[in-house]
């Protein structure tokens, strides 16, 4: 265990040295306006341009200006080029909202979509299951833009029933921060929702075929006992890994639709918004912060699997 | 004669598939007596399995229609509610499966799996469930059964498997085991381990149905043989019987494809030419008749199972004993045709 | 300025355009009447001048912005939302008085005591500072606070510090970033700031009333201050920062008593916040709702229709001081032939981009908006005419020279450029787009090398002097390798260059000088430089609570002036 916590952490670490890299090839790399034109302005006075490429290092050479900016980024200095305001600052500002709104969202889609998962495999061929499995394929299929856009714009313009968008902080209005988090959660969770519900009824179907469910049932084990201890306890596990992976992404800032159209000023709005802007610090911060989480959260899998899964052995 | 602890009446099993209704038990009936051990007899698709697994309600699904009666103490196991089979099963009748590996759960520990069996009948504690399970354990052959117990199956060879699936069947006392082909899977000198250890524990474990295609098995521990082919019994006798006065062809050609050591050797491994009917369309008349030698005119018509070699022995061929008699001798043994 | 919609200080990132194409999807079925002009309230050529400039005082107002203004640092900010906030809160040597339409357009003094005198061939000015005056926790203010002002933006090469390289020992302090800047001279006791210019130039004024020109404390470090701004001297101070969420602007405690009736001295409400969302629907939803008091863009268009006719008494669309246009490369062919430029200029239907853009533009053919001084209405010299700029490829021997036509991703510029392509096609050329991505349009357009022959362009003003146009724009002399703003590169065009370069020198905008801009705009049009099409409309789309009749706050400087605004 110990071996494997040592090896991953240092597998972690490349990667995150190896995204920093890639991402600041790929930015000096495609056509980006030259920064320090984009610096300078509007009105670009050549001079003004020519001390901005000397005071930001743009000329100096790359591995040097890598240098520089891995610098900054370790010692949390690392600033926006478009607004001065500090990388680091703004990703923790940032974590409560992704935190509120990932979390929530992925109780709800755990939930609903093992309930509905089960459901479907109980029926299997008769009417819930097809009514299930149409609404799973619903939700996989709707864009989350659209819903979002959708849910705003009848809910929140036609009729004011939730307020169209924005963030409460919990500590501030329990109540408010809840109702502002309604339609967020919604719209990330569908999609969700519905992958889980299929993939879980998938597996469901193919572990009740299994010898050892034919055992229990032999061992005059309760229909109930044998559905959560013996097939629900092996048809999850891959959910369990998939939740991790999905968890760690949508954490990192994968929610970008939905924390955009929410206005939900969290991590992901934060990275698009540096896209947006052909901004090199915060895209690096989050590219970082993300590939953390990722990283973090898959480590956590194939520890959970492990442990879910004796036959496993976690390879160092 | 010793009491009847389960009928079998008659038993139809049947089921619906895309190509049409598949009669995997066409009208089987037997007996298992105390203390017996009965061994049933066939190829894959006979309907052997489905038979052993129909007496304990594990081949119940929407697409399965049954027939018929099991009598088991009074009840008609056919017909029993859920919780009457669930009372019944690993408690009164257990059973243990081909393969020890996929038919142990995978993530739980040994130990743990037995005591569920235990605790799900009994109420003992868990620390008692414990101890009666290392117990088991122990009295099925396993070493170091203590520490054994808090392994995962993964992590026991093929024959201790198969032992301690002995063993958790044997949790609650069951008057009846079934064992459905418990040696296939494991190489010969395990599964002489395995019979001779079911051979040890008859008295303790009632009685046995063991379902196998393996005459050598059936040779070692059967007291009774029943021969299904084609979803139908074809013969019944005791071992002696059986093995000395079979009466009917495909009985002959199980035994004649035996490899014995005493004897001319073969130049070639007898074996029994064409495949098992289709269980969809079967044919009609003697379901063997396509693959025997002796099939003869009267064979479009399908014999009723009958005893007419006198005795207890019953089986379904038209030919006289005399015929019988007469045709499976092939080179100076039983056989159902000469090899070429 | 210009306005970059995606970059490179973009308001609005990608995902817009993607909602904005789905609820066009629901919204076009619901509201799809097409609207040729008509408000909510009246249009035209300038903003209205209202009876009553006057407005209830008091009360408290809640304003959105689709992000937070780039920054809270007078000098540093560069955007409209950043100086929408910036002008009421620090005021300089100079400002623009807080009325409606050209009056707010006039150059004023600020805290100094009146316009200054030039002398030294035009090169230097001399101010005084009014008496008394403070900054809003009531430190006085110096003379010498005038100094730090320009150090700091020069010192963090600041957007704003091209607007003070033309000040004496600016370049040198620019490079250096340390010692005095020779051509400022302060004396505290005596209140008294003395400017001396390299050369002379007439936007001078104006750009000492632009934010840049804003007095902090002579302390105020060379640094961001986005996250704790400094106090300023304006009728409102910035309080409860919340950096890229909120923040307030309240009334000034300490508001000078020599400032009380100046331009500087305005301001109804006493408290605004100002709330972040980045999305314009939920804005217009809250605003339509009444949740929220104001929002400072425009809603998003296809939500307009909608609520130009549920919300018709707190909607109104008015220009602003912009141009929308097309460049033409004069240094490449086929635009070095002026034939084919006047071609062009014909064969472009102002109408019909209007209809491409969704009804945003008031249409226009004259290089100055009606807002900026140096305007003057004139006949269309190009009227739209197909066959004739058929004609005048085929005279210029132009058919079939291959164009390629620049644009960006950006729905509305995409589209005009498909429009644009497609008439010159039509005209006899044979052209294609290019799109690339907004971030790097500009300096991609902009770099001479690139050749670029034609495409998008529009420009938003600093301030409404014609230079900032024209100079900026179209000056021959201001042609240079990378980083253009004059996408005509008509370098050649020595004679042009030397009159506006005189214009910028004059000091003040007489009537004389005044007419010689207008005629300078003129000869752009003749020489048809660009084919220009429009000026931009705003809007103002108000909460219920506000009084919508006598406080529209519309600017012609910031679009909006927030110390306009007032309750019912």
């Amino acid at each position: 265990m110990l071996r494997f916590t040592v090896r991953r952490l240092a597998q972690t670490f490349f990667v995150l040295i190896a995204l920093s890299i890639i991402t600041f090839v790929i930015f000096n790399v495609i056509p980006n306006g030259d920064p320090a034109l984009r610096l300078a302005g509007r009105t670009p006075n050549p001079a003004v341009v020519q001390q901005i490429r000397e005071d930001f290092g743009f000329n100096d050479p790359l591995p040097t200006q890598y240098a520089n900016l891995m610098e900054k980024t370790f010692k949390g200095e690392l600033e926006s080029y478009s607004n001065g305001t500090n990388v680091r600052e703004e990703l923790l500002r940032g974590l409560p909202n992704t935190a509120s709104l990932v979390i929530g969202a992925a109780i709800i889609w755990v939930v609903l979509g093992v309930l509905f998962g089960i459901l479907a495999a109980k029926y299997a061929g008769r009417i819930p299951d097809r009514l299930i499995t149409i609404i799973g394929i619903v939700g996989i299929s709707l864009p989350v833009f659209w819903v979002g856009a959708l849910l705003l714009y009848y809910l929140t313009f036609k009729v004011s029933l939730f307020p169209p968008g924005g963030y409460t902080p919990l500590t501030e209005d329990p109540v408010q921060w809840l109702y502002h988090m309604i339609l967020p959660w919604t719209t990330l969770s569908i999609l969700f929702i519905g992958f889980y519900s299929r993939l879980l009824r998938s597996n469901i179907l193919d572990t009740v075929n299994e010898d050892y469910v034919r055992t229990a049932r032999a061992k005059g084990l309760s229909e109930r006992r044998i559905t959560t201890r013996h097939v629900l306890r092996n048809a999850l596990i891959p959910i369990v890994t998939l939740f991790g992976l999905d968890f760690g992404a949508a954490f990192g800032g994968g929610a970008i639709l939905t924390e955009s159209i929410f206005n939900l000023q969290g991590v992901g709005q934060y990275a698009a918004d540096s896209i947006g802007t052909l901004d090199l610090p915060p895209i690096l911060g989050t590219v970082l912060y993300g590939a953390f989480f990722i990283v973090l959260l898959s480590a956590l899998v194939d520890i959970a699997y492990a442990f879910l899964d004796p036959r496993i052995r976690l390879s160092g | 004669m010793a009491e009847a602890l389960l009928t079998v009446e008659d038993l139809r099993v049947g089921f619906e598939t895309d190509d049409g209704r598949v009669q995997a038990v066409d009208g089987v009936s037997f007996e298992l007596r105390e203390g017996e051990v009965l061994a049933i007899v066939g190829e894959s698709g006979s309907g052997k399995s489905v038979t052993a697994q129909t007496i304990m309600g594990l081949t119940r699904s929407p697409n399965a229609a049954f027939e018929g009666r099991i009598g088991f103490e009074g009840e008609d196991l056919l017909n029993a509610s859920q919780e009457q089979l669930r009372r019944v099963r690993g408690n009164e009748i257990a059973m243990i499966f081909q393969d020890p590996m996929t038919s142990l759960h995978p993530v739980y520990k040994l130990g743990w799996q037995i005591a569920e069996q235990i605790q799900a009948h009994e109420q003992v504690s868990k620390a008692d469930a414990r101890e009666r399970a290392t117990e088991l354990l122990r009295r099925v052959g396993i070493p170091s059964p203590e520490s054994r117990i808090d392994n995962y199956p993964h992590e026991f060879s093929g024959g201790m498997r198969q032992r301690a699936m002995i063993a958790m069947a044997l949790a609650n006392s069951p008057r009846i085991l079934i064992a459905d082909e418990p040696t296939t899977a494991l190489d010969v000198t395990i599964q002489a381990q395995i019979i001779s250890l079911i051979g040890d524990l008859r008295s303790e474990l009632g009685s046995v149905i063991l379902i196998t295609h393996d005459l050598g098995v059936v040779a070692e521990i059967a007291d009774r043989v029943l021969v299904m082919y084609g979803g139908m019994v074809v013969e019944q006798g005791t071992l002696e019987e059986l093995f000395y006065n079979p009466q009917h062809p495909y009985t002959w050609g199980l035994l004649g494809s035996l490899a014995r050591v005493d004897g001319v050797k073969p130049r070639r491994l007898p074996s029994i030419a064409g495949a098992p009917p289709s269980l969809i369309a079967p044919p009609k008349g003697c379901r063997f008749r396509t693959r025997c030698p002796h099939e003869f005119d009267r064979c479009a018509e399908l014999p009723p199972l009958a005893a007419r070699a006198g005795g207890t022995q019953i089986d379904r061929c038209w030919l006289s004993p005399q015929e019988k008699a007469a045709k499976r001798a092939v080179e100076g043994r039983i056989g159902l045709e000469a090899t070429a | 300025m210009r306005e970059y919609q995606e970059a490179p200080r973009p308001r609005k990132p990608l995902w817009p355009v993607l909602m904005a194409l789905c609820l066009t999807l629901f919204v076009a079925a619901c509201g799809g009447s097409d609207d040729e002009g008509s408000g909510g309230g009246g249009e035209g050529g300038s903003p209205a001048e209202s009876a009553s400039a006057e407005g209830k005082k008091g009360g408290k107002a809640t304003i959105l912005l689709q992000s937070y203004p780039d920054y809270v640092d007078p000098g540093l900010s560069y955007t409209v939302e950043g100086w929408q906030t910036l002008t009421q809160v620090y005021p300089g040597l100079m400002t623009f008085p807080h009325k409606e339409g050209k009056a707010g357009a006039e150059v004023v003094p600020g805290l100094a005591a009146e316009m200054p005198k030039i002398s030294n061939g035009n090169k230097t000015y001399s101010f005084t500072l009014r008496e008394g005056l403070t900054y809003s926790d009531g430190t006085p203010i110096k003379a010498s606070d005038y100094a730090n002002v320009v150090k700091r933006a020069l010192e963090q090469d600041s957007q704003g510090a091209g607007f003070y390289l033309p000040i004496e020992g600016a370049e040198k302090f620019l490079e250096e970033k340390k010692g005095e800047i020779s051509g400022i001279k302060t004396d505290d006791a005596a209140r008294t700031i003395e400017i001396t210019l390299t050369e002379p130039r007439g936007a001078f004024v104006y750009e000492l009333a632009v934010p840049f020109g804003g007095f902090v404390p002579g302390d105020t470090p060379a640094k961001n201050q986005t996250k704790s701004p400094p106090p300023g001297a304006g009728r409102y101070m910035i309080k409860n920062v919340k950096v890229n969420r909120s923040y307030t602007l309240a009334k000034n405690p300490n508001f000078s008593k020599s400032l009380e009736g100046t331009a500087v001295d305005s301001g109804n409400l006493d408290q605004i916040d100002v709330q972040i969302d980045r999305s314009l629907a939920n804005q217009a939803t809250k605003v339509a709702n009444n949740s929220a008091d104001f929002m400072v863009d425009a809603p998003p268009p296809d939500r307009i229709p909608e609520i130009k006719q549920r919300f018709a008494n707190r909607y109104h669309e008015f220009p602003t001081n912009s141009t929308f246009y097309f460049f033409m490369n004069s240094e490449v062919p086929p635009f070095d032939d002026l034939k084919v430029r006047q071609a062009v200029n014909h064969a472009i239907d102002i109408k019909a981009i209007n209809r491409v853009q969704g009804n945003v533009l008031t249409p226009a053919h004259t290089t100055l908006p009606p807002g900026v001084a140096g305007y003057e209405k004139s006949e269309d010299l190009y009227p739209f005419d197909l066959e004739k700029a058929k004609a005048l490829i085929k005279e210029a021997g132009a058919e079939g020279e291959e164009v390629t036509v620049w644009g960006n991703p950006e729905t509305a510029t995409k589209a005009t450029i498909e429009y644009y392509t497609d008439v010159l096609n039509q005209i006899g050329l044979k052209a294609k787009s290019k799109i690339v991505s907004a971030e790097t349009y500009f300096a991609t357009v902009g770099n001479r090398d690139t050749k670029a022959q034609t495409g998008w362009a529009n420009w938003f003003q600093d301030y409404p002097h014609p230079s900032n146009f024209i100079d900026v724009l179209v000056n021959p002399n201001k042609v240079v390798e990378s980083g253009n703003n004059n996408y005509s590169y008509n370098a050649a065009d020595k004679e042009l260059g030397a009159k506006i370069d005189k214009l910028n020198a004059e000091p003040e905008l007489t009537d004389e000088v005044l007419k010689q801009w207008a005629a300078v705009d003129r000869e752009i049009q003749e020489k048809a430089y660009w084919g220009m099409y429009g000026n931009r409309k705003q809007v103002t789309f108000m909460s219920e609570r506000m009084d919508f009749e006598n406080c529209k706050g519309e600017s012609v400087l910031t679009t909006h002036d927030y110390s306009r605004f007032c309750l019912k």
